[in-house]
Protein backbone atom coordinates (compact mmCIF):
# COMPACT_ATOMS: atom_id res chain seq x y z
CA UNK A 1 0.00 0.00 0.00
CA UNK A 2 2.75 2.39 0.95
CA UNK A 3 4.55 1.72 -2.29
CA UNK A 4 1.34 2.26 -4.22
CA UNK A 5 0.80 5.52 -2.38
CA UNK A 6 4.29 6.75 -3.21
CA UNK A 7 3.80 5.76 -6.84
CA UNK A 8 0.50 7.63 -6.97
CA UNK A 9 1.99 10.71 -5.41
CA UNK A 10 4.95 10.68 -7.75
CA UNK A 11 2.63 10.27 -10.71
CA UNK A 12 0.58 13.20 -9.54
CA UNK A 13 3.66 15.31 -8.97
CA UNK A 14 5.01 14.41 -12.39
CA UNK A 15 1.74 15.42 -14.01
CA UNK A 16 1.69 18.75 -12.17
CA UNK A 17 5.35 19.33 -12.94
CA UNK A 18 5.01 18.63 -16.63
CA UNK A 19 1.84 20.67 -16.98
CA UNK A 20 3.06 23.72 -15.10
CA UNK A 21 6.84 23.88 -15.36
CA UNK A 22 6.68 26.42 -18.17
CA UNK A 23 4.00 28.46 -16.39
CA UNK A 24 6.11 28.80 -13.27
CA UNK A 25 9.33 29.31 -15.20
CA UNK A 26 7.78 32.15 -17.15
CA UNK A 27 6.16 33.62 -14.04
CA UNK A 28 9.57 33.86 -12.35
CA UNK A 29 11.40 34.94 -15.48
CA UNK A 30 9.07 37.91 -15.86
CA UNK A 31 9.93 39.16 -12.39
CA UNK A 32 13.28 37.81 -11.27
CA UNK A 33 15.12 36.40 -14.29
CA UNK A 34 18.34 36.04 -12.33
CA UNK A 35 16.57 33.79 -9.79
CA UNK A 36 14.61 31.64 -12.20
CA UNK A 37 16.48 28.35 -11.72
CA UNK A 38 16.55 28.57 -7.93
CA UNK A 39 12.95 29.68 -7.52
CA UNK A 40 11.56 27.12 -9.96
CA UNK A 41 13.45 24.29 -8.25
CA UNK A 42 12.40 25.42 -4.79
CA UNK A 43 8.78 25.85 -5.86
CA UNK A 44 8.51 22.32 -7.21
CA UNK A 45 10.35 20.95 -4.20
CA UNK A 46 7.60 22.48 -2.05
CA UNK A 47 5.04 20.99 -4.45
CA UNK A 48 6.60 17.55 -4.08
CA UNK A 49 6.64 17.76 -0.31
CA UNK A 50 3.03 18.91 -0.27
CA UNK A 51 1.73 17.01 -3.26
CA UNK A 52 -1.39 15.99 -1.33
CA UNK A 53 -2.21 19.64 -0.75
CA UNK A 54 -2.11 20.66 -4.40
CA UNK A 55 -5.64 21.61 -5.46
CA UNK A 56 -7.21 21.22 -8.85
CA UNK A 57 -6.21 24.77 -9.70
CA UNK A 58 -2.55 23.84 -9.46
CA UNK A 59 -1.26 26.81 -11.46
CA UNK A 60 -2.60 29.34 -8.97
CA UNK A 61 -1.33 27.30 -6.04
CA UNK A 62 2.13 26.97 -7.59
CA UNK A 63 2.31 30.66 -8.39
CA UNK A 64 1.40 31.36 -4.78
CA UNK A 65 4.28 29.15 -3.64
CA UNK A 66 6.66 30.67 -6.19
CA UNK A 67 5.67 34.11 -5.03
CA UNK A 68 6.53 33.21 -1.44
CA UNK A 69 9.83 31.70 -2.53
CA UNK A 70 10.68 34.88 -4.42
CA UNK A 71 9.78 37.05 -1.47
CA UNK A 72 11.79 34.90 0.86
CA UNK A 73 14.77 35.16 -1.43
CA UNK A 74 14.33 38.89 -1.69
CA UNK A 75 14.04 39.32 2.05
CA UNK A 76 17.28 37.46 2.52
CA UNK A 77 18.84 39.67 -0.11
CA UNK A 78 17.53 42.76 1.62
CA UNK A 79 19.93 42.16 4.43
CA UNK A 80 22.67 43.04 2.02
CA UNK A 81 22.91 46.78 1.71
CA UNK A 82 24.14 46.65 -1.86
CA UNK A 83 20.98 45.14 -3.25
CA UNK A 84 18.36 46.52 -0.88
CA UNK A 85 17.82 49.78 -2.72
CA UNK A 86 17.33 48.03 -6.03
CA UNK A 87 14.80 45.64 -4.57
CA UNK A 88 12.82 48.35 -2.84
CA UNK A 89 11.57 49.80 -6.09
CA UNK A 90 11.61 46.68 -8.20
CA UNK A 91 9.67 46.67 -11.44
CA UNK A 92 9.74 43.64 -13.73
CA UNK A 93 12.28 43.91 -16.53
CA UNK A 94 10.38 44.63 -19.72
CA UNK A 95 10.86 42.87 -23.00
CA UNK A 96 13.48 44.72 -25.04
CA UNK A 97 11.89 43.69 -28.30
CA UNK A 98 9.53 46.64 -28.62
CA UNK A 99 10.30 50.27 -29.26
CA UNK A 100 12.63 51.63 -26.53
CA UNK A 101 10.46 54.64 -25.79
CA UNK A 102 7.50 52.34 -25.26
CA UNK A 103 9.38 50.22 -22.77
CA UNK A 104 10.57 53.32 -20.93
CA UNK A 105 7.09 54.78 -20.66
CA UNK A 106 5.58 51.48 -19.67
CA UNK A 107 8.24 50.91 -17.02
CA UNK A 108 7.54 54.34 -15.60
CA UNK A 109 3.80 53.65 -15.60
CA UNK A 110 4.28 50.32 -13.84
CA UNK A 111 6.45 51.97 -11.21
CA UNK A 112 3.53 54.28 -10.56
CA UNK A 113 1.34 51.42 -9.44
CA UNK A 114 1.44 50.17 -5.89
CA UNK A 115 3.26 46.82 -5.67
CA UNK A 116 -0.01 45.05 -4.96
CA UNK A 117 -1.89 46.65 -7.82
CA UNK A 118 1.03 45.95 -10.14
CA UNK A 119 1.13 42.33 -9.10
CA UNK A 120 -2.58 41.81 -9.73
CA UNK A 121 -2.33 43.46 -13.13
CA UNK A 122 0.67 41.43 -14.25
CA UNK A 123 -0.80 38.15 -13.04
CA UNK A 124 -3.85 38.90 -15.17
CA UNK A 125 -2.12 40.22 -18.29
CA UNK A 126 1.17 38.35 -18.41
CA UNK A 127 0.37 35.14 -16.56
CA UNK A 128 -3.18 34.89 -17.81
CA UNK A 129 -4.79 34.12 -14.45
CA UNK A 130 -8.46 34.79 -13.92
CA UNK A 131 -9.64 36.69 -10.85
CA UNK A 132 -10.36 33.62 -8.77
CA UNK A 133 -6.88 32.28 -9.49
CA UNK A 134 -5.26 35.61 -8.67
CA UNK A 135 -7.13 35.65 -5.38
CA UNK A 136 -5.88 32.15 -4.68
CA UNK A 137 -2.29 32.99 -5.61
CA UNK A 138 -2.19 36.17 -3.54
CA UNK A 139 -4.25 34.97 -0.62
CA UNK A 140 -6.92 37.62 -0.83
CA UNK A 141 -10.58 37.77 -1.71
CA UNK A 142 -11.89 37.86 -5.25
CA UNK A 143 -13.64 41.14 -4.51
CA UNK A 144 -10.30 42.61 -3.53
CA UNK A 145 -8.74 41.40 -6.76
CA UNK A 146 -11.55 42.91 -8.79
CA UNK A 147 -11.09 46.33 -7.25
CA UNK A 148 -7.31 46.24 -7.47
CA UNK A 149 -7.42 45.13 -11.08
CA UNK A 150 -9.86 47.84 -12.01
CA UNK A 151 -7.74 50.49 -10.33
CA UNK A 152 -4.49 49.19 -11.71
CA UNK A 153 -5.84 49.36 -15.24
CA UNK A 154 -7.20 52.83 -14.65
CA UNK A 155 -3.92 54.06 -13.21
CA UNK A 156 -1.85 52.48 -15.94
CA UNK A 157 -4.01 54.20 -18.50
CA UNK A 158 -3.80 57.46 -16.58
CA UNK A 159 -0.05 57.45 -16.18
CA UNK A 160 0.56 56.60 -19.82
CA UNK A 161 -1.59 59.57 -20.72
CA UNK A 162 -0.13 61.91 -18.07
CA UNK A 163 0.96 65.23 -19.61
CA UNK A 164 4.28 65.29 -17.74
CA UNK A 165 5.19 61.94 -19.24
CA UNK A 166 6.20 62.99 -22.70
CA UNK A 167 6.99 59.48 -23.82
CA UNK A 168 3.80 58.14 -22.32
CA UNK A 169 1.76 60.86 -23.91
CA UNK A 170 3.15 60.02 -27.30
CA UNK A 171 2.25 56.40 -26.82
CA UNK A 172 -1.23 57.12 -25.56
CA UNK A 173 -1.93 59.33 -28.54
CA UNK A 174 -0.50 56.90 -31.06
CA UNK A 175 -2.98 54.96 -33.21
CA UNK A 176 -4.08 51.77 -31.57
CA UNK A 177 -2.84 48.58 -33.10
CA UNK A 178 -5.57 46.55 -34.76
CA UNK B 1 -10.58 52.10 -25.19
CA UNK B 2 -7.39 53.64 -23.91
CA UNK B 3 -7.19 50.78 -21.44
CA UNK B 4 -7.20 48.33 -24.33
CA UNK B 5 -4.20 50.14 -25.71
CA UNK B 6 -2.42 50.13 -22.36
CA UNK B 7 -3.01 46.41 -21.85
CA UNK B 8 -2.01 45.68 -25.42
CA UNK B 9 1.21 47.59 -24.80
CA UNK B 10 1.79 45.59 -21.65
CA UNK B 11 1.27 42.31 -23.51
CA UNK B 12 3.70 43.37 -26.23
CA UNK B 13 6.37 43.92 -23.60
CA UNK B 14 5.97 40.58 -21.87
CA UNK B 15 9.55 39.68 -20.85
CA UNK B 16 8.78 35.98 -21.32
CA UNK B 17 7.41 36.33 -24.82
CA UNK B 18 10.67 35.29 -26.41
CA UNK B 19 11.77 32.92 -23.66
CA UNK B 20 12.51 29.52 -25.22
CA UNK B 21 10.99 26.46 -23.58
CA UNK B 22 13.11 24.72 -20.98
CA UNK B 23 15.51 22.10 -22.26
CA UNK B 24 13.58 18.80 -21.94
CA UNK B 25 16.61 16.95 -20.62
CA UNK B 26 17.31 19.55 -17.96
CA UNK B 27 13.64 19.64 -17.00
CA UNK B 28 13.50 15.90 -16.56
CA UNK B 29 16.71 15.92 -14.56
CA UNK B 30 15.28 18.52 -12.21
CA UNK B 31 12.07 16.51 -11.81
CA UNK B 32 14.08 13.38 -10.96
CA UNK B 33 16.19 15.22 -8.41
CA UNK B 34 13.13 16.68 -6.72
CA UNK B 35 11.22 13.40 -6.69
CA UNK B 36 14.23 11.68 -5.18
CA UNK B 37 13.77 13.81 -2.05
CA UNK B 38 11.79 12.08 0.65
CA UNK B 39 8.22 13.41 0.64
CA UNK B 40 6.50 14.39 3.86
CA UNK B 41 4.14 12.00 5.54
CA UNK B 42 0.57 11.98 4.36
CA UNK B 43 -1.19 15.10 5.66
CA UNK B 44 -4.30 13.15 6.57
CA UNK B 45 -4.04 14.03 10.25
CA UNK B 46 -3.17 17.65 9.89
CA UNK B 47 -5.41 20.43 8.74
CA UNK B 48 -5.44 21.77 5.25
CA UNK B 49 -2.98 24.55 4.76
CA UNK B 50 -4.25 28.12 4.73
CA UNK B 51 -2.99 28.46 1.19
CA UNK B 52 -5.13 25.57 0.10
CA UNK B 53 -8.11 27.06 1.85
CA UNK B 54 -7.48 30.29 0.02
CA UNK B 55 -7.22 28.47 -3.29
CA UNK B 56 -10.45 26.62 -2.62
CA UNK B 57 -12.03 29.87 -1.63
CA UNK B 58 -10.88 31.54 -4.80
CA UNK B 59 -12.41 28.82 -6.90
CA UNK B 60 -15.65 28.69 -4.99
CA UNK B 61 -16.30 32.41 -4.79
CA UNK B 62 -19.36 33.78 -6.47
CA UNK B 63 -19.17 37.24 -7.96
CA UNK B 64 -20.94 39.47 -5.53
CA UNK B 65 -19.04 42.75 -5.46
CA UNK B 66 -21.26 45.73 -5.57
CA UNK B 67 -23.78 45.94 -2.79
CA UNK B 68 -21.56 46.88 0.08
CA UNK B 69 -19.46 49.25 -1.98
CA UNK B 70 -22.45 51.51 -2.03
CA UNK B 71 -22.08 51.82 1.71
CA UNK B 72 -19.34 54.43 1.50
CA UNK B 73 -20.30 56.20 4.71
CA UNK B 74 -21.18 53.31 7.01
CA UNK B 75 -20.26 53.46 10.68
CA UNK B 76 -17.06 51.59 11.57
CA UNK B 77 -18.95 48.70 13.13
CA UNK B 78 -21.38 48.49 10.23
CA UNK B 79 -18.49 48.56 7.76
CA UNK B 80 -16.68 45.73 9.50
CA UNK B 81 -19.91 43.77 9.76
CA UNK B 82 -20.47 44.23 6.04
CA UNK B 83 -16.81 43.30 5.48
CA UNK B 84 -16.36 44.37 1.85
CA UNK B 85 -12.97 42.66 1.76
CA UNK B 86 -14.55 39.29 2.40
CA UNK B 87 -17.41 39.71 0.00
CA UNK B 88 -18.39 36.49 -1.72
CA UNK B 89 -16.80 34.24 0.89
CA UNK B 90 -18.69 31.44 2.59
CA UNK B 91 -18.94 30.45 6.25
CA UNK B 92 -15.88 28.46 7.19
CA UNK B 93 -13.65 30.13 4.61
CA UNK B 94 -10.49 31.69 5.90
CA UNK B 95 -11.54 35.08 4.60
CA UNK B 96 -15.05 34.83 6.00
CA UNK B 97 -14.24 36.87 9.10
CA UNK B 98 -16.71 38.19 11.69
CA UNK B 99 -15.91 41.32 13.61
CA UNK B 100 -16.25 41.38 17.40
CA UNK B 101 -18.25 44.61 17.74
CA UNK B 102 -16.97 45.34 21.26
CA UNK B 103 -13.42 45.56 19.93
CA UNK B 104 -14.10 48.24 17.33
CA UNK B 105 -12.03 51.30 18.16
CA UNK B 106 -10.27 54.23 16.60
CA UNK B 107 -6.63 53.22 16.63
CA UNK B 108 -5.04 56.35 15.22
CA UNK B 109 -5.74 59.69 13.60
CA UNK B 110 -3.50 61.04 10.87
CA UNK B 111 -3.58 64.63 9.68
CA UNK B 112 -2.90 65.13 5.99
CA UNK B 113 -2.54 68.64 4.56
CA UNK B 114 -5.46 69.70 2.37
CA UNK B 115 -7.34 66.57 3.40
CA UNK B 116 -7.79 66.78 7.16
CA UNK B 117 -7.99 64.05 9.76
CA UNK B 118 -7.98 60.50 8.46
CA UNK B 119 -8.99 57.96 11.06
CA UNK B 120 -7.69 54.44 11.29
CA UNK B 121 -10.31 52.07 12.73
CA UNK B 122 -9.40 48.67 14.02
CA UNK B 123 -11.14 45.62 15.46
CA UNK B 124 -10.53 41.97 16.13
CA UNK B 125 -12.50 39.08 14.67
CA UNK B 126 -13.98 35.95 16.19
CA UNK B 127 -11.48 33.77 14.38
CA UNK B 128 -8.42 35.74 15.56
CA UNK B 129 -8.16 37.88 12.47
CA UNK B 130 -8.38 41.65 12.39
CA UNK B 131 -10.30 44.43 10.72
CA UNK B 132 -8.86 47.66 9.40
CA UNK B 133 -10.19 50.69 7.56
CA UNK B 134 -9.28 54.32 6.92
CA UNK B 135 -12.01 56.92 7.11
CA UNK B 136 -11.80 60.29 5.36
CA UNK B 137 -13.07 63.45 7.08
CA UNK B 138 -16.42 63.23 5.27
CA UNK B 139 -16.99 59.72 6.63
CA UNK B 140 -16.24 57.88 3.39
CA UNK B 141 -13.98 54.84 3.62
CA UNK B 142 -10.79 54.67 1.61
CA UNK B 143 -10.57 51.74 -0.74
CA UNK B 144 -14.21 51.90 -1.73
CA UNK B 145 -13.77 54.33 -4.61
CA UNK B 146 -16.43 56.63 -3.21
CA UNK B 147 -14.37 59.79 -2.91
CA UNK B 148 -12.16 61.63 -5.44
CA UNK B 149 -9.37 61.55 -2.84
CA UNK B 150 -9.42 57.76 -2.92
CA UNK B 151 -6.50 56.74 -5.13
CA UNK B 152 -6.78 53.01 -4.59
CA UNK B 153 -5.47 50.43 -2.21
CA UNK B 154 -6.78 47.73 0.05
CA UNK B 155 -10.52 47.26 0.25
CA UNK B 156 -11.59 47.86 3.87
CA UNK B 157 -12.89 45.06 6.02
CA UNK B 158 -11.69 42.09 8.02
CA UNK B 159 -8.84 39.77 7.20
CA UNK B 160 -7.12 36.68 8.50
CA UNK B 161 -3.71 37.43 9.92
CA UNK B 162 -0.63 37.01 7.79
CA UNK B 163 0.26 34.02 9.90
CA UNK B 164 -3.16 32.46 9.33
CA UNK B 165 -2.73 32.80 5.59
CA UNK B 166 0.89 31.76 5.28
CA UNK B 167 1.90 30.38 8.68
CA UNK B 168 2.14 26.79 7.51
CA UNK B 169 3.94 27.65 4.34
CA UNK B 170 7.51 26.38 4.34
CA UNK B 171 8.83 29.73 3.22
CA UNK B 172 6.71 32.00 5.40
CA UNK B 173 8.88 34.73 6.88
CA UNK B 174 8.22 36.30 10.25
CA UNK B 175 8.96 40.00 9.84
CA UNK B 176 6.92 41.51 12.64
CA UNK B 177 4.41 43.26 10.40
CA UNK B 178 0.86 42.64 9.22
CA UNK B 179 -0.37 45.69 7.36
CA UNK B 180 -2.19 47.15 4.39
CA UNK B 181 -2.08 50.39 2.47
CA UNK B 182 -4.33 52.92 0.78
CA UNK B 183 -3.47 55.93 -1.36
CA UNK B 184 -4.81 59.47 -1.04
CA UNK B 185 -4.51 61.85 -3.97
CA UNK B 186 -5.12 65.40 -2.78
CA UNK B 187 -3.78 67.11 -5.89
CA UNK B 188 -7.28 68.24 -6.77
CA UNK B 189 -7.43 70.13 -3.47
CA UNK B 190 -3.99 71.69 -3.75
CA UNK B 191 -2.29 68.92 -1.80
CA UNK B 192 -0.07 66.01 -2.63
CA UNK B 193 -0.08 62.26 -3.07
CA UNK B 194 0.04 60.19 0.10
CA UNK B 195 0.22 56.52 0.90
CA UNK B 196 -1.08 55.42 4.27
CA UNK B 197 0.38 52.24 5.74
CA UNK B 198 -1.82 50.82 8.48
CA UNK B 199 -2.11 47.60 10.39
CA UNK B 200 -0.38 45.87 13.25
CA UNK B 201 3.13 45.29 14.45
CA UNK B 202 3.14 41.71 15.61
CA UNK B 203 6.54 41.60 17.26
CA UNK B 204 6.29 42.24 21.03
CA UNK B 205 7.81 45.39 22.47
CA UNK B 206 7.46 47.67 19.45
CA UNK B 207 6.77 51.30 20.32
CA UNK B 208 7.41 53.01 17.02
CA UNK B 209 7.25 52.37 13.28
CA UNK B 210 9.68 54.28 11.08
CA UNK B 211 9.92 54.57 7.32
CA UNK B 212 13.66 54.50 6.65
CA UNK B 213 13.27 56.29 3.33
CA UNK B 214 11.34 59.35 4.49
CA UNK B 215 12.29 59.23 8.17
CA UNK B 216 8.64 59.55 9.18
CA UNK B 217 7.50 57.74 12.27
CA UNK B 218 4.26 56.63 13.89
CA UNK B 219 3.56 55.51 17.41
CA UNK B 220 2.60 51.90 17.96
CA UNK B 221 -0.64 51.80 19.92
CA UNK B 222 -2.57 49.22 21.89
CA UNK B 223 -2.55 45.84 20.25
CA UNK B 224 0.38 46.82 18.05
CA UNK B 225 -1.73 49.07 15.82
CA UNK B 226 -0.13 51.80 13.76
CA UNK B 227 -0.91 54.09 10.85
CA UNK B 228 1.74 56.05 9.00
CA UNK B 229 1.13 58.50 6.16
CA UNK B 230 3.97 58.88 3.68
CA UNK B 231 4.09 61.77 1.21
CA UNK B 232 5.27 61.05 -2.29
CA UNK B 233 6.11 64.10 -4.42
CA UNK B 234 6.17 61.81 -7.43
CA UNK B 235 3.31 59.36 -7.31
CA UNK B 236 5.10 57.19 -9.80
CA UNK B 237 7.99 56.54 -7.43
CA UNK B 238 6.98 55.14 -4.10
CA UNK B 239 10.02 53.86 -2.23
CA UNK B 240 9.43 52.99 1.43
CA UNK B 241 10.88 50.66 4.04
CA UNK B 242 9.18 50.19 7.38
CA UNK B 243 10.93 49.04 10.52
CA UNK B 244 9.56 48.55 14.02
CA UNK B 245 11.65 49.77 16.93
CA UNK B 246 11.51 49.06 20.63
CA UNK B 247 11.79 51.65 23.39
CA UNK B 248 15.58 51.62 23.15
CA UNK B 249 15.52 52.35 19.46
CA UNK B 250 16.51 48.86 18.44
CA UNK B 251 15.00 47.58 15.20
CA UNK B 252 12.97 44.49 16.01
CA UNK B 253 10.87 44.10 12.86
CA UNK B 254 11.27 44.84 9.15
CA UNK B 255 8.45 44.99 6.65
Amino acid sequence: MALHSIDTREARFTRVYEEHLETIRRYVWRRDPELVDDVVAETFLVAWRRVDDIPENAAAWLIGVARNVRRNTRRSARRQEAVSARLADAVPPLDRGGAPHEAAALGEALRGLSPRDREVLLLAVWDGLDRASIAAALGCSRANVSVRLHRARRRLEGSLAAPHHDLGARIALAPRRR
Amino acid sequence: MMTDHALDLLRRHDPAAALPAADPGAGEELRRRIAAARPQASPARRGRSPLVLVVALGIALVVGAGAVWAAGALSPTALFRANPNGEGTKPGDLWHQHVIPATVRRAATIRIPHVGAVQYWYARTRTHGWCGALQLPDGVWLGTGRNPLDAGGTVPGCYPTRAQVNGQDPVYVLNGFDYDEDDVDAAGQGGGFWRIEYGRVTVPGAVRVTDLVSGRTARVGRGGTFALALPFPDRYRLPMRLVAENARGKVIGRS
